[in-house]
């Protein structure tokens, strides 16, 4: 099966093939100047560069001048029922047009309610109103910045009273209604099944796979009996086989290496990158 | 229960352990004296105690690491009593914003000051080091034009030592730092002298 045979999709279907990446993190950026054919495109967390000082603000042209970037936001709290923080909206509109990217990326998540700021992403009920929510802020967003959007599957371990359906079709929903893209993260997919106790192969069939544009992947660490989306191990092969099935049944663009802690010597990064680039070659999803 | 509710309370069980605690044990009483609708208790007391302490737990190691990586030497200089004595301080001070992270890390840098000024310093110089590196991240902010501070040892020296995996041996003397921007937003400079 090849890129071709889907059928191409409004917003989504001007997205060109960016091959595999890494999420840009300051540690890598030495390596990335001096390897930059390793790398096809970088992700860039989008809330790193908001009120910069100079400093970052030449680090983002230096790699601007060299990769394709993407911008990848973690406090717009798509789900939030209070709506969208108009001044974080702002900052992130005017980084997406200065980074120019073929599209950005966010999470189906929430990050704070009432004026408490969780920190992290917190999951969704899969309920309607839900879908509601998140439907509404993002054509309140749209207001501020056009370009396609990929939405991003969280890790969690809570399950929130009030479902009224299972995850790929809540994520379905709010695709199709919003026209988005998927940000389908195979670690988080994987973490969830190994948790939560359900097959990650079964979900596939689930979730919309023909609006899958990037992947996402790293290694986590147990603790306590769960698996941590930590972003601090290497890849294991689990998630690499996993990413195959993935990568079959989907026509995406680009794959994303996100590794934030315990970062290896570059050649390490580098080589998992290779592993995820044969997965897509082998797909003919890229050369 | 309505989405605005249901994440209002949520956001205050998953960011307060007493809250969350006493929820638990009684969500009627809890949940009243917030109130909150008995309907909207009665559903929110049906998630799992152990799931929402356990994503807690993670929303507090997520700040540590990222605290670790902003006060790098002196998590190198206090080890495991680092992650300690953030624990301690996680449950009082819950950080807001696009800089938390920065924020949080400064807000812990003070915290530590508290409690470690209150014993003799192992090393002596652990404070002064604290105070410095708290100090980069504010001078960092780009809207931060310049920033002086004096420290009772020469704390360039220290984290430089550190930095090359040495442990520092320093002579106690005064030295004062400066950080500044010529412009606003534009290029941060420092430097450190030893004054009398």
């Amino acid at each position: 099966m090849t890129s071709t045979e889907f059928q191409p999709r409004s917003a989504l279907s001007g997205i060109p093939v960016l091959g595999v990446g890494l999420g840009f993190r300051p540690p890598f950026y030495r390596n990335l100047l001096r390897n930059e054919d390793a790398v096809d495109f970088l992700e860039i967390t989008a809330d790193h560069y908001f009120d910069a000082p100079l400093e970052k603000e030449k680090e983002l042209d230096q790699l601007q001048e060299r990769f394709t970037l993407i911008p990848h936001g973690l406090s717009l709290s798509l789900g939030s029922a209070e709506g969208i923080d108009h001044e974080y909206v702002d900052k992130l509109a005017a980084q997406v047009e200065r980074v120019d990217p073929p599209y950005w990326s966010e999470h189906i998540a929430f990050t704070g309610a009432g004026g408490v700021d969780i920190g992290h992403l917190a999951p969704l009920p899969f309920s309607r109103e839900s879908i509601d929510v998140v439907c509404r802020n993002i054509r309140e967003v749209r207001r501020s910045i056009d370009r396609p959007l990929i939405l991003e599957n969280i890790s969690y371990v809570v399950n929130l009273p009030g479902a009224e359906m299972k995850e790929g079709e809540f994520i379905r929903e709010i695709l199709e209604s919003t026209d988005c893209g998927l940000l389908l993260d195979v670690t988080n997919l994987y973490i969830n099944s190994l948790n939560l106790g359900y097959d990650a192969i079964a979900v596939l069939d689930e979730l919309p796979m023909e609006r899958v544009v990037q992947l996402h992947f790293v290694g986590g660490h147990w603790h306590d009996g769960v698996l941590i989306d930590s972003h601090s191990r290497a890849t294991p092969q689990e998630i690499f086989d996993l990413m195959d099935a993935v990568v079959e049944r989907s026509p995406l663009k680009g794959i994303i290496l996100e590794r934030d802690d315990n970062i290896p010597p570059f050649a390490e990064l580098a080589r998992e990158l290779e592993t995820a680039r044969d997965i897509g070659r082998k797909h003919s999803r890229w050369d | 229960m309505g989405l605005t509710e249901q994440q209002q309370l949520l956001a205050r069980l998953y960011t307060d352990t007493k809250l969350r605690t006493d929820f638990y044990s009684d969500p009627a009483a809890i949940g009243q004296s917030l109130g909150v609708e008995p309907e909207d208790i009665e559903q929110l007391a049906k998630s799992s105690p152990q799931e929402v302490g356990l994503f807690a737990g993670s929303l507090k190691r997520k700040r540590l690491g990222e605290v670790k990586k902003l006060l790098g030497l002196t998590y190198m200089t206090l080890g495991s009593r680092f992650q300690d004595l953030f624990l301690q301080f996680a449950d009082l001070h819950v950080p807001q914003g696009i800089k938390k992270h920065s924020d949080d890390a400064i807000a812990f840098a003070r915290y530590l000051s508290e409690s470690i000024g209150r014993e003799e310093p192992d090393p002596p110089w652990l404070l002064e080091l604290v105070r410095f590196e708290s100090s980069w991240l504010q001078a960092w902010d780009a809207d931060c034009r310049w920033l002086v501070e004096r420290f009772r040892y020469p704390v360039g020296i220290i984290a430089r030592q550190l930095h090359l995996g040495r442990t520092p041996r320093v002579p106690r003397f005064r030295t004062a730092a400066i950080w500044f921007r010529l412009r606003p937003k534009g290029r941060l400079w420092f430097f450190a002298v030893p004054f009398v």
